[in-house]
């Protein structure tokens, strides 16, 4: 088993190749904290004496960082990870690192997918903008309800107001019309409107069908079937 | 009244290919989005559990961010159709088919009230056993029970998809896929007991370029199938006649020269004075029986063979031609004009270049068959080649979805109508 000062050193260095530099270290703890520009990385770091325990301390610690927008990577021992799988890691974008005695792989990328934005610019303003994204859309979606309701009660008044017009013409007509017991019963039914109220997925209205389907003979034809 | 027009609103297609799985609502405009139909099954572990993972089965695009841990690919990697259709017991497959369904369904599951579920039309290969109908319904019950993403399914056969996308009610359709060919007549409805198979498709077309590559001297080039594959599309010629071809190349070697340089590497394929056998590439998928080809078959490239899946046989060596002729002969002597007037040929496979230059010698898929129906005597034939095949059967499954009134239930006897999850 190597000795942990001479894991971290290689650590260290595989980092440092890439530009960053360590600014704190403990090896109790089992930690490495980079710095690049504005960019923040830490690395912990598990060996053969670690204890599954002590694993699962730091797979949650890892998953805090990168949930707090750090950068945030795992090394563990090259036998380790082909027992516990890298799914995990990939989903939530923790970086793991493999090493033996000759050594360091990086099996998951933890910054971003390994994309970098312009000047300091890291994955941090990427789950920013990720975020404000996601709440810009919930909003428009909540606008797009309330405007599919409206369009959907200015079409009831629509056909009301039709209804209305052809009964006083069949009235001033002459014919003789049974009067019905409540104007409720023309209504729809709750569900019905419900449905009226619903706003089609992706928006499109009706009217507008796609190119394959006008004019498309199969559409008489298919719509006879009992 | 109102359940129509909920159904049109609500009506979404499911197209599952071999090679890709093509799904969206009626609102999605005039193309359905595409993902590879594959599934990663990740490592379960004691990690995954603590930090909430439980998918068992990934689809979709989250799948490439797996693809970077190649040692585990071909047992974690599941692509679960093999020529348009699934084993019974592969349960893998399945599973991968159902979050498919349930990724596809649940990207356009719209917010609000009122929303009972998608009215789904699936489609699936026209020689797929009823198993695969069983099971398919099954898991579309277990979606719609679960999380109420589905109101009512269907499944209608691939070809008729596209002779519905393509406005014709009376045709024949010749769908061509990687594993394999399929030939359905269709009069207002698919003409079941005519369909007539072919055990060749878009891999028969790659293996015999794999054998050309060997041959050239490009062997350890050979063994990699999506090069293969390009090397196929970028020199593979379709000879209008190929005796006539092989004697032009002969005469004319620098017209038919064939130099593929693959893209970002320093590879450079040049089949010299083998170039000639660019044009077996596009014959091979017509008509495997000329004697060029039993020299491939003397030297181990696998013979196509018959092959039988449920009721269906697989032909390995009927050619393009004598197929539709089989397959349009099985419906009545009236209708045979109607059919062959209107031959739609379907899929990627169909797609062969036609240098300007040897313009008569290769031709494209619509003037070769037009040809081989000709030298069989069949007159007043008109092919015509899918202007966007990979999204034909999509669009059929649309309108069929927009125009099956919502009333029509399933039946087995007639295997079509609307199978209910929802009232």
């Amino acid at each position: 088993m190597l000795p942990r000062r001479v894991i971290f050193g290689r650590l260290a260095d595989y980092f440092t190749s890439q530009g960053f530099r360590p600014v704190d270290e403990s090896l109790e703890e089992g930690f490495i904290r980079f710095k690049s520009g504005r960019e923040e990385l830490i690395l912990r770091v598990v060996d053969d004496a670690s204890s599954k325990d002590e694993l699962l301390s730091v797979v949650i610690q890892s998953a805090f960082d990168t949930a707090a927008g750090k950068v945030s990577y795992l090394a563990l021992p090259v036998e380790m990870i082909s027992k516990i799988g890298d799914y995990a890691f990939r989903i939530h974008r923790i970086g793991v690192l493999v090493y033996d005695e000759h050594s360091v792989v990086e099996l998951v990328g933890g910054r971003g997918g390994g994309r970098r934005m312009r000047g300091g610019e890291t994955a941090l303003d990427e789950a920013r903008i990720e975020t404000m994204l996601n709440s810009l859309s919930s909003r428009i979606a909540k606008l797009e309800e309330a405007v599919a309701a409206l369009d959907a009660v200015e079409e009831l008044r629509r056909r009301v107001e039709a209804l209305e017009r052809m009964y006083d013409q069949l009235l001033r007509s002459g014919v003789r019309v049974e009067e019905p017991k409540s104007r409720d019963t023309t209504m729809e039914k709750p569900g019905e409107a419900a449905v009226k109220q619903q706003t089609p997925p992706r928006g499109r209205k009706k009217e507008e069908l796609p190119s394959f389907l006008q004019d498309n003979p199969w559409v008489s034809l298919l719509s006879e079937k009992r | 009244m109102f359940e129509e027009e909920y159904k049109r609103n609500f009506v979404f297609g499911c197209d599952y290919g071999t090679s890709d799985f093509k799904y969206g609502p009626i609102t999605v405009g005039d193309k359905p989005l595409l993902v590879e139909n594959r599934g990663y099954f990740p490592e379960r572990s004691i990690v995954s559990q603590v930090l909430g993972v439980e998918k068992e089965v990934v689809v979709g695009r989250d799948v490439t961010l797996f693809l970077g841990s190649e040692a585990e690919l071909a047992t974690r990697l599941v692509y679960p159709m093999r020529s348009g259709a699934i084993s019974k017991g592969d349960e893998r497959a399945w599973k991968v088919i159902k979050e498919l369904t349930r990724m596809a369904l649940s990207e356009f599951k719209p917010g609000g009230l009122g929303f009972k579920g998608f009215y789904i039309v699936a489609a699936l290969s026209a020689t797929a056993p009823r198993y695969m109908y069983e099971r398919l319904f099954t898991i579309y019950s277990e979606l719609a029970s679960d999380e109420g993403l589905i109101h009512s399914a269907t499944i209608i056969p691939q070809p008729l998809a596209v002779a519905i996308a393509h406005k014709q009610t009376s045709c024949v359709v010749v769908e061509s896929g990687h594993g394999n060919t399929q030939v359905a007549p269709i009069s207002r409805a698919p003409i079941r007991g005519a369909v007539v198979a072919l055990n060749r498709g878009g891999g028969a077309a790659n293996a015999i370029t794999a054998e050309i590559l060997k041959d050239a001297g490009y062997g350890d080039l050979a063994k990699e199938e999506s090069l293969v594959r390009k090397v196929k599309e970028s020199i593979g010629l379709l000879p209008l006649d190929l005796e006539r071809a092989i004697n032009y190349a002969r005469n004319n070697p620098e017209d038919v020269k064939a130099v593929y340089k693959v893209p970002g590497t320093r590879i450079t394929i040049d089949l010299g004075n083998n170039s000639w056998t660019r044009f077996l590439i596009g014959e091979y998928v017509f008509d495997p029986n000329h004697e060029v080809f039993e020299s491939y078959f003397r030297r181990g490239m696998p013979r196509p063979s018959d092959v039988k899946v449920g009721d269906v046989v697989f032909y390995g060596m009927l050619d393009m031609a004598s197929t539709i002729i089989e397959s349009v002969e099985k419906c009545p002597v009236e209708l045979q004009p109607h059919l062959y007037n209107q031959v739609i040929l379907s899929g990627g496979n169909f797609s062969w270049r036609t240098p300007a230059h040897l313009r008569g010698i290769a031709v494209e898929s619509e003037t070769k068959l037009t040809q081989m129906l000709k030298a069989k005597g069949v007159e007043n034939v008109t092919v015509i080649l899918s202007p966007e095949p990979q999204y034909a059967v999509w669009r059929g499954c649309i309108v069929f979805g927009y125009a099956v009134p919502a009333g029509y239930s399933w039946t087995w006897e007639r295997m079509e109508g609307w199978m209910h999850y929802r009232r």
